[in-house]
């Protein structure tokens, strides 16, 4: 029982035919191509496959295709490119909130909502904002000055 | 990999309610996913049917009504989180709703799917039971109201019906003199509770304790545990520190944790329910005494 569903993906509205029991993050890495989106422990516990619907930070692994119909799904090569980084991607290579890399597209999708609500977060509201992201190489310090770095470059004033 | 199934996105409650009548013992509902997808993942259940509920607009609300609160099945961890009216006005549900896994999960997991889950470790819970809140339940035979301490009977086993579901959860609004506290120990900051603590101190005016709910959760027994021997003990007293230090020791002899549970040995569960239901009490003591909570 296949179903055709219509949804924007990183701004440009797509059509796929998808089964029922499929689940969003595959469609978006084998369908779509987007491999950004990372499958890390498949059950809720990581958030490497963190996607934006409607805005707000979710697990595409733990998400049926069928039920995106009609929604706003943003990946992380949806918000920057290589020539025009978003600031919080410039700012993660620069302050070298990266290692391995396999953490960073969701931490930074869901850093990017945060800042996109609060645009001075706190200390402890970047931690909170990003509990769902586990990195396990740079002990979260360089990712935490990474977000202030973009939170003055995106405008929100900080003390 | 999922198993091969058939979806359904009904609009209304009665559409649910009739598929369930034909088809409830081959079906799951499915809200946030976020407990469902993880176990058929691992193949633990295989439904023929999958109905959606988070496109019924009639499931999701927080609603003002009464003296209390109505709080629709599918409405998120996330929504509950950042509601202003439940931040000021029950702010157990508020730091209960902000315990509860990631943020991610939190924009997912519904209020609804959390207690038919009926996990013992789950964290909303103990919070609704301190409140004093109720499953209103919707099935073919019409509705019903349940406390929610009797709607969960087992691990995993909820008082529902195969044609049921929970269309809202109902709390009281906390009595004026109200305090409230909501503690929790786990693993990590986002793990499943070793150990939570929800309390409901109400005074009266001339200073003693009027109402007093503990409610302990995290795997201390099948389902969560309201403790009787708190309310015996604290009812009609005045409360001050000795006292609340021989209930909290109490209410770990009502404390039956499995030998083969999962986060922590049941000796380690006994002894920090101790001090966690000490720190809970004192904690709302001091809200109600200054007001804190209405």
């Amino acid at each position: 029982m296949k179903k055709e569903i219509e949804f924007t993906i990183n701004g440009k509205s797509r059509k796929l035919t998808v089964k029922p029991n499929e689940l969003l993050l595959n469609v978006i890495r084998e369908d779509l191509g987007l491999t950004g989106t990372k499958y890390g422990c498949g059950t809720g516990e990581c958030g490497a496959c963190t996607v934006l619907i409607d805005e707000e930070p979710v697990l595409s692994c733990l998400t049926l295709a069928i039920t995106v119909d009609k929604k706003k799904v943003t990946t992380i090569e949806g918000i920057g490119t290589d020539e025009n980084p978003h600031p919080l991607q410039q700012a993660f290579v620069e302050t070298g909130a990266v290692q391995c890399g396999f953490c960073t597209p969701g931490m930074i999708l869901s850093a990017k909502t945060l800042l996109d609500k609060n645009p001075n977060p706190t200390e402890d509201e970047i931690k909170r904002a990003i509990e769902g992201n586990l990195c396990r190489c740079t002990g979260y310090i360089k990712i935490i000055e990474a977000i202030k770095l973009a939170s003055v470059r995106m405008g929100g004033r900080r003390k | 990999m999922l198993n091969d199934l058939e979806y359904f996105e009904p609009e209304t409650i009665s559409d649910v309610i009739t598929f369930l009548a034909k088809h409830g013992k081959d079906t799951k509902l499915i809200a946030g996913g976020t407990d469902l997808l993880v176990d058929m993942k691992k193949g633990k259940v295989k439904p023929k049917y999958l109905v959606n509920l988070m496109k019924i607009p009639e499931l999701s609300h927080i609603i003002e009504d009464g003296g209390g609160l109505r709080i629709g099945a599918t409405t998120t961890f996330r929504e509950i989180e950042e509601s202003k009216l439940i931040k000021e006005k029950y702010p157990l549900l508020f730091e209960a709703a902000r315990a509860m896994g990631t943020v991610q999960i939190r924009n997912m997991a519904t209020i609804g799917g959390n207690i038919c889950n009926a996990l013992p470790s789950a964290d909303i819970p103990p919070a609704l039971v301190a409140l004093d809140a109720k499953a209103k339940i919707v099935g073919q035979s019409g509705e019903r109201f349940l406390p929610l301490e009797e709607f969960f009977v087992g691990i995993r086993k909820t008082a529902l019906e195969s044609d049921e579901l929970i269309r809202e959860v109902h709390v009281k609004s906390p009595p004026a003199g109200s305090g409230t506290a909501f503690l929790k120990i786990g693993r990590t900051a986002s793990d499943l509770a070793t150990l939570n603590v929800a309390v409901r101190v109400t005074l009266e005016n001339n200073g003693a304790c009027k109402e007093v709910r503990v409610v302990v959760g995290g795997g201390v027994g099948p389902t969560l545990i309201r403790s009787k021997r708190a309310e015996t003990l604290l009812e009609g007293k005045i409360l001050e520190e000795p006292l609340i230090e021989k209930t909290a020791r109490e209410v770990s002899k009502e404390l039956k944790p499995r030998p083969t549970s999962i986060r922590a040995s049941p000796f380690y569960k006994i002894e920090v329910s101790k001090v966690l239901v000490k720190r809970a009490l004192m904690k709302a003591l001091g809200r109600a005494k200054a007001g804190e909570d209405r």
